[in-house]
């Protein structure tokens, strides 16, 4: 008898709540413009979706109050993803086919949109990420012969700095900014992100005449660096590039310390908080890239209105759900439709998109943002600061 | 190579070979007793890593203490594992087996705990140790491996004098040629096992706690137990000194190889020497081949 009540009340409430989103109120005809996303809502990685979540939330917010796109209101149909390539592209199916929706905001990480681009590129409706793999943008990539990246993946876009354009960034800044001519780096070779920062970064040291003097490898699981760190220190480099994940960074500076080695760190985004936590003073002198830094006086409107909207900071990827909705939003008005299509070439031909990050100009070539500029910070006093606010390669 | 490389490599593998060595000791020491390969050890130098990061980080930030309560809390989760998961087994007298696939499970459930609750921070113990090199000549000597090897070398000393002097340490050996045997005598056999169990576990917090110490803490910190298994095995199963031997050889030799030819290729080699030199030496570098007694 009891079971027979809660059923009916679990019912009552399945049915309350399915009429509760039908009652909302349809601005036109068409009923609202569906904007689809799939994030990490769950899993490891679940702050960072989350994260993006809220900021893509307030910016639909803002655009429906300010009269929604083409007089009609934007929803937002949201799927988690779990951190798993297959949830990934069941979400992105069923955004696709059943949902219908203009486009999609893909999960920030890059195995789940290595999962989803193929898939994007049969059912034909346009995918946004951060995905900083090219292979999601260009599948023919091949980090060996990263000049000839193959066409693009004509339903996937990027909107930071892919691996190799990070690795260009700190690299170029290392070399422009800090005079340095010799290098050596450290990385774990089990891990994709990690393998394609450091050949980015050996391609582009090498494109501006400079040395690289070692590459050494460890394996993912190793904590212990000191084998490498020996060798590097015999060779007397001026910067060491060091872009694993922040535990292993961490470790790999505090090693480099114990034996007394002078070369200045160069990092990868890795290396934002956290990181001076855990590294500590030994991360000391470090410079490594971010997408922003969150003394930038020009983004302080919208810690307000974040912080008004969620009642917490916006963190980095809260930034990233405002701008790539933000992106995905500017299309649609530039199509005039909703149409997947029209809203693919609209993408493809945005330029000058001024995002709270950057201003975004999409490569038609290779679905990457052209000369975005990045954050370039460093450590000191065991704390992060911001060396330069923008900084763009003086040769990309 | 010159020679203060080579030598400076040999330095940097013998201080993790230290750990090793403090591994395989305790890995091996449950081995002797009850012929079973304990990886619930494994289990026992993740959940010290933690409990040192939580005594230095909320109770006191002093070194000998909190290093030695986790070496304490140690021994005392080794004697509950031993309690909950072994003791029933072979109180109904199951095959070995059981047991070696019961410590299995410990040791992932421990992982799978803090990878669960713990895995998506990072834990560092505070720096203890500030200026954090030896300068001899040309040669770098980390402070705090140096301190991993002294610690590493003081304990198993204590463990050798034990094991060889006191009354207990002789039931334990005794209960590691025939466990049968001593019971019959009127040792109490449960009680055997359980300080040896609490030894070995004194050993793993030891070596979760200098792990920790030493890298920022995570639920595969004790992975490393593989390391110590392979001493262990090519020490002779469960002798101490052989143990050591095997540890810092290890150590060196990993140390070595890396620089020469890489991550990647290392562990080919390695593994694939130890297999050979099982197949000439069986026993291992300082075992007996002992049968074991149905």
């Amino acid at each position: 008898m009891k079971r027979t009540v809660l059923l009916l009340l679990a019912l009552a409430l399945i049915l309350g709540s399915v009429s509760l989103i039908s009652a909302t109120p349809q601005v036109e005809e068409g009923g609202p413009i569906k904007v689809g996303m799939y994030a990490d809502l769950s899993a490891g990685t679940a702050q960072w979706g989350t994260d993006a979540e809220k900021g893509a939330r307030l910016r639909i917010k803002e655009v429906n109050e300010a009269g929604g796109i083409m007089g009609r209101q934007v929803e937002l149909v949201l799927y988690d993803c779990k951190l798993s390539p297959t949830e990934a592209v069941k979400a992105y199916t069923r955004l696709a086919q059943q949902d219908k929706v203009a486009a999609v905001y893909g999960s920030l990480i890059s195995n789940t949109a290595l999962a989803v681009s193929p898939a994007a590129a049969q059912t034909k409706v346009p995918v946004v990420s951060r995905a900083m793999d090219e292979r999601a943008t260009t599948p023919g990539f091949n980090p060996d012969d990263p000049e000839n990246p193959g066409p693009a993946n004509p339903y996937f876009f990027l909107l930071q700095p892919s691996a190799f354009q990070q690795a260009a960034v700190i690299a170029g800044y290392a070399i422009d900014e800090l005079g340095m001519n010799t290098f050596a780096m450290l990385y774990d070779k089990g891990n994709a992100y990690a393998e394609y920062l450091a050949k980015g970064f050996a391609h582009y040291v090498s494109k501006r005449g400079k040395k690289m003097l070692g590459s050494f490898e460890f394996q993912s699981g190793d904590m212990d660096y000191k084998a490498q760190l020996t060798k590097i220190r015999e060779l007397k480099v001026d910067g060491l590039f060091i872009p694993n994940y922040v535990a292993q960074n961490a470790n790999a500076v505090k090693q480099s310390r114990e034996l007394g080695l002078t070369a200045t760190f160069l990092g990868n985004n890795s290396w934002y908080k956290p990181m001076d936590e855990v590294a500590g003073p030994a991360a000391d002198g470090a410079y490594f890239p971010n997408n922003m830094t969150f003394d930038d006086p020009s983004t302080q409107w919208f810690f307000d209105s974040y912080e008004a909207e969620w009642g917490e900071e916006p963190r980095l990827h809260s930034f990233s759900g405002y701008d790539d909705v933000g992106f995905i939003l500017e299309a649609i008005k530039a199509a005039k439709s909703t149409d997947p299509e029209k809203v693919r070439d609209a993408m493809e031909g945005t330029r000058k998109f001024e995002g709270i990050i950057g201003t975004i100009n999409i490569d038609p070539a290779t679905h990457r943002p052209v000369g975005l500029p990045m954050a370039v910070l460093r450590f000191d006093g065991a704390q992060i600061k911001t060396a330069e606010l923008k900084y763009v390669p003086k040769s990309p | 190579m010159n020679w203060n490389i080579l030598l400076q490599q040999i330095v940097n593998g013998i201080s993790l070979g230290g750990v090793y060595a403090l591994m395989a000791v305790g890995f091996g020491l449950i081995f002797n007793v009850l012929k079973f390969s304990n990886f619930s050890h494994g289990g026992v130098v993740t959940l010290t890593a933690y409990i040192g990061f939580f005594l230095t980080k909320y109770l006191v930030a002093n070194f000998i203490v909190t290093f030695l309560a986790t070496a304490i809390l140690g021994g005392l989760a080794a004697v509950v594992i031993e309690r909950l998961v072994f003791r029933p087994i072979r109180r109904k007298g199951y095959p070995i087996s059981m047991l070696i696939v019961n410590s299995i499970t410990v040791a992932m459930l421990v992982q799978q705990f803090f990878a669960v609750t713990l895995g998506s921070d990072y834990y560092t113990y505070p720096i203890f140790i500030k200026e954090t090199a030896l300068h001899l000549g040309d040669l770098t000597v980390s402070k705090i491996y140096l301190l991993m090897l002294s610690i590493s070398a003081v304990v198993l000393g204590a463990l050798s004098y034990v094991l060889r002097k006191t009354k207990i340490g002789i039931a334990i050996r005794a209960a590691s040629s025939d466990i049968s045997t001593p019971s019959l005598m009127g040792v109490n056999v449960d009680f055997v096992i359980s300080v040896a169990f609490f030894f070995s576990g004194v050993l793993g917090g030891i070596t979760g706690y200098l792990l920790g110490m030493t890298f920022t803490v995570d639920p595969f910190v004790g992975s490393m137990i593989l390391k110590g298994i392979i001493a262990s095995i090519l020490g002779g199963m469960g002798s101490i000194l052989g143990g050591v031997i095997a540890g810092l050889l290890l150590g060196a030799a990993e140390s070595l190889l890396i620089a020469e030819i890489g991550a990647a290729l290392t562990p080919i080699v390695i593994y694939g020497a130890i297999i050979l030199l099982l197949l000439i030496r069986p026993q291992g570098i300082a075992g007996r081949i002992t049968e074991v007694k149905a």
